[in-house]
């Protein structure tokens, strides 16, 4: 029996849809289940019928991984949504994985909470899909990257059981910490159902103070100095700007106004002369740091590497006619290049990786190949969780 | 002397082996002091290459392993298995970088959290996890527990600081995961490491995170009639979403305890509790949330409450703190402390039905905990000579554990499950939990010989090999 027919024998008509051409993928069946069992269903028949599955959450951050090289259904967690508890006297968040990022935002807002990762796309995106891909967010400067902030999830296994991990506790021991395991392994050891996140108080006021520097080097000299800030801010941005036009370094601050007033006399007295952006530009600028995800290239290195990286990727794409353009995350070393000639990059991917940079870099794609003791182990956890391969990678 | 204690001393040297039974006494239980296995053979590696050496070893003699640190867990996590040896880091001490540019320090998995404090605050840094035991424990054993402090209220439990590992794996295989990446490249095989107990392999380095010192901080204590009234507090604190970085409760038997010790802090003796509050950062943010405190202080009828007003006295309020369970010996021979999440608006409820469940048990009971975390240590004093009175401390562990889980908390917040909370591992999880957990172990440890018999219930290690375990490898007297 086809797969189609077989799928339709199981799932009621209003799971099944066509999944079009796209990222890599041909056309395929599509399944959107709207509970934990109909997944597990789904998986149940997989491992039975020897189909491939490619778990997909809002599909807004897959286009950065590889294409697998089979898959025979798509199970979408779109129809998995909904928030399950939100605690506001106890600062945590349970939702199904399939729940956009925007509808969790406006739920904890209502409380005074603020949701770590603000990612890209966040009508589009998907909790599962975030944590899935450990997308970390604008803020991560402030909130940690997304892995700090699951405190536990549900996750369907292979053979259809579906587990659970941690719990909705700020602080639990008990048991490994499998979440972690999971999250940031893009769908290739599980299906993730559920997640409960810590959730921070919402920021009373944002404020986002810039200047811009001739040479990139004093800008990220002036960025350091603000390092020292007593209090964290949200972002610590150097980018590029355009045909020449300098180096912009911006600091967005978050918390009470009198908190505000106070770090930026004390930013302007250590670094300089700093501008206060008008809260218009200050939103249209966070938008457009935080939907900084179609870059092709994203590395991160030790903070003190940061420049020798930035010069060795300007210098190889110079020698191929590639104009680079950072935008770069000096608190965390970690940055975006974009290139003046993107549909030729893959020469430039293996001139960078000749230079064995003492960074890591990610082009979108592809997955760095972990080197190869800890990739054995790696190799061995997803046969140990897949042992049949299920799960498309 | 039998073969296998000749052929460690020859990885080790005469200094890396313990078999004289007297010196051997020391390690046959760790702070969970009811239970006690004698050990047999203790190997003590100065370094990785030693570690691993020692490990083939005992891999090709199938003999299990026990690591341990400074034995100053609360949950039986190191002690011995029968027909196995500890490995301990007791001689693996070095600081072997710290590096302030990129703010991290790597670490020999036996140095002592408090070292690793000193050394990193001649930089202006600091190694936040400070559990209690801090002047004792090893960075290496906080890994294995992924263990918390007063200061993980702000600063995250012991995860959140690990970001690199050197694990000598069951076989003697080196994993080199030392390198600080802002991101796991690949699955985060650090973060699953943290927290398995023994159970994955033996870290023998760790490189930590290290964060500012803060510009300011400001100790708070307030005073209160009852028990209740400081529960509450926090948990409006909570509710309130402020951030301070530190809220610990400590009660009236705590208060007396410590007021009567060498860790006298000033708390008033004859207050049924207090609450030492800690608030962190620079000028107008601590000035701020220290003034928002003291108001939802004031609603719940202190007694007092009062700002530490320099140095000395903020370090004799948190001595008092960090002193509490050594001040306790004072008042019983032991102590068994128990340690349970609940969530952060049900405090009042929990720390009652605590309190009932050790009262109807005819136990004294002391409460000193990390109520910002809702992470409760209800201390039950007992005397371990008696077995009678033991019995009743274990019974009252269960209930406490249980009507914690009932309340939507967990069985450990920092201590571990170790050998103590197995029995209560499936109030919690579901067989099919506990059997996606062995999959993982198997994956480290096929043969299930580091740490056997603790974390994971042996019956929901569906196919487990028992008859490893019980043969006795030749040359174990
Ligand atoms: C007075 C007192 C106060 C305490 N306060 C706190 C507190 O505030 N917060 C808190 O979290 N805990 C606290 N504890 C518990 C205890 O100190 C911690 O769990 C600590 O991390 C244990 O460290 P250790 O070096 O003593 O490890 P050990 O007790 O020796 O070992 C603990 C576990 O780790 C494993 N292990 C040890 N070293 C390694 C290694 N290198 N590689 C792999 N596995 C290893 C052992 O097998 C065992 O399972 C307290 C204990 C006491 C006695």
């Amino acid at each position: 029996m086809n797969i189609e027919a077989r799928l339709g024998e199981i799932f009621p008509s209003e799971e099944l849809q066509h999944f079009r051409a796209r990222f890599g993928l041909p056309d395929l069946p599509l399944v959107a289940p709207r509970c934990e069992e109909r997944v597990a269903d789904l998986l149940k028949a997989a491992a039975q019928d020897g189909w491939k599955l490619v778990v997909l959450g809002g599909g807004s951050t897959f286009s950065r991984s590889p294409s697998p090289a089979r898959a025979d259904a798509v199970l979408s967690l779109a129809g998995l949504s909904g928030v399950t508890a939100y605690e506001p006297r106890d600062g945590t968040l349970t939702a199904l994985a399939g729940t956009t990022m925007a509808q969790l935002e406006e739920t904890v807002h209502a409380g005074g909470h603020h949701l770590s990762p603000e990612v890209a796309r966040p009508e589009v995106a998907t909790l599962g899909g975030v944590v899935a891909s450990a997308s970390s967010g604008f803020e991560r400067l402030r909130f940690g990257a997304v892995r700090e902030n699951v405190l536990g999830m549900r996750v369907a296994l292979c053979n259809g059981s579906v587990v659970k991990s941690g719990g909705r506790l700020v602080k639990n021991v008990t048991g490994y910490d499998l979440h972690r395991l999971f999250c940031g392994s893009n769908g290739t050891l599980g299906v993730i159902c559920e997640v409960s996140m810590r959730l921070y108080p919402l920021p009373e006021a944002t404020r986002l103070l810039t200047s811009v520097y001739p040479r990139r080097e004093a800008a990220l000299a002036k960025a350091r100095e603000s390092f020292e800030l007593p209090i964290s801010p949200l972002a610590i941005a150097v980018s590029d700007l355009a045909d020449g036009g300098g180096h912009l370094l911006e600091i967005f601050l978050a918390g009470r106004s009198e908190v505000l007033a106070w770090a930026t006399e004390w930013l302007n007295e250590r670094v300089g002369d700093l501008n206060t952006a008008p809260a218009e530009s200050t939103r249209e600028r966070r938008h457009i740091l935080r939907d900084d995800v179609r870059a092709p290239l994203r590395f991160h290195c030790r903070p003190s590497r940061l420049e020798e990286t930035v010069a060795t990727i300007e210098r190889c794409a110079e020698a191929q006619g590639q104009e680079a353009r950072f935008l770069l995350n000096p608190a965390l070393a970690e940055g975006t290049a974009r290139f003046s000639n993107p549909a030729n990059l893959e020469q430039l991917a293996v001139a960078l990786g000749g230079t064995r940079p003492a960074a890591t870099l990610l082009w979108t794609g592809t997955f760095p190949a972990p080197t190869p003791g800890p990739g054995r182990w790696m190799e061995k956890l997803r046969t140990a969780l897949d042992p049949t391969g299920v799960f498309a990678s | 002397m039998h073969r296998l204690a000749q052929e460690l001393r020859s990885i080790l040297g005469p200094r890396g082996l313990i078999d004289d039974p007297t010196k051997l006494l020391p390690y046959e239980s760790d702070g969970l002091a009811m239970v006690a296995v004698p050990a047999e053979l203790v190997c003590l590696p100065r370094d990785t290459q030693e570690a691993a050496a020692c490990l083939a070893l005992l891999h090709r003699e199938g003999v299990p392993v026990v690591a341990r640190g400074a034995g100053t867990g609360l949950a039986g996590g190191a002690t011995p298995v029968a027909n196995g040896v500890v490995v301990s880091t007791a001689r693996m001490r070095d600081i072997l970088e710290v590096n302030p540019l990129d703010r991290f320090a790597r670490v020999q998995a036996g140095v002592v959290n408090v070292d690793l404090t000193r050394a990193a605050s001649r930089h202006g840094l600091r190694y936040a996890p400070d559990p209690s035991s801090q002047m004792a424990c090893t960075i290496g054993g906080n890994v294995a527990n992924n263990s918390g402090g007063p200061h993980c209220f702000k600063h995250g439990a012991t995860t959140r600081h690990i970001q690199g590992l050197v694990i000598v794996a069951h076989d003697g295989e080196i994993l080199d995961l030392s390198e600080p990446h802002l991101d796991p490249v690949g699955y985060d095989l650090v973060g699953l490491f943290v927290g398995s107990e023994g159970t994955f392999g033996l870290a023998t380095e760790v490189t930590v995170k290290l964060v500012p010192t803060p510009a300011l901080d400001e100790v708070l204590l307030a005073v209160f009639s009852t028990l209740d009234d400081a529960c509450d507090c926090v948990s409006e604190i909570i509710a309130s979403r402020l951030e301070p970085s530190a809220l610990e409760i400590l009660d009236k038997l705590t208060i007396e305890a410590v007021e009567a010790s060498v860790f006298a802090a000033g708390y008033p003796v004859g207050a049924e509790a207090v609450l030492l509050m800690e608030v962190e950062g620079a000028g107008p943010e601590v000035e701020g949330t220290s003034r928002a405190i003291r108001k939802i202080v004031d609603r719940h009828s202190p007694l007092d409450v009062r700002s530490a007003r320099n140095a000395e006295e903020r370090r004799k309020l948190w001595a008092g703190r960090k002193g509490a369970f050594g001040a306790m010996g004072r008042i019983a021979p032991d102590l068994y402390v128990a340690d349970a999440v609940v969530p952060r608006s049900r405090l009042r409820e929990l720390i009652r039905t605590t309190i009932a469940i050790c009262h109807e048990r005819n136990l004294r009971l002391a409460n000193v905990f990390h109520a910002g975390d809702g992470n409760l240590h209800p201390n039950i004093c007992y005397d371990r000579r008696n077995e009678e009175e033991v019995a009743r401390v274990l019974e009252a562990g269960h209930l406490i554990l249980k009507a914690c889980v009932e309340a939507g908390g967990a069985l450990t917040g920092e201590h571990g499950v170790g050998l103590e909370k197995l029995e209560q591992m499936d109030l919690l999880f579901a067989p099919h939990d506990l059997d996606a957990m062995c999959r993982v172990r198997d994956v480290w440890d096929p043969e299930r010989r580091m740490n056997p018999g603790k974390l994971v219930p042996l019956r929901a290690c569906m196919e487990l090999r028992t008859t490893r375990l019980e043969h006795k490898p030749e040359g174990i007297a």
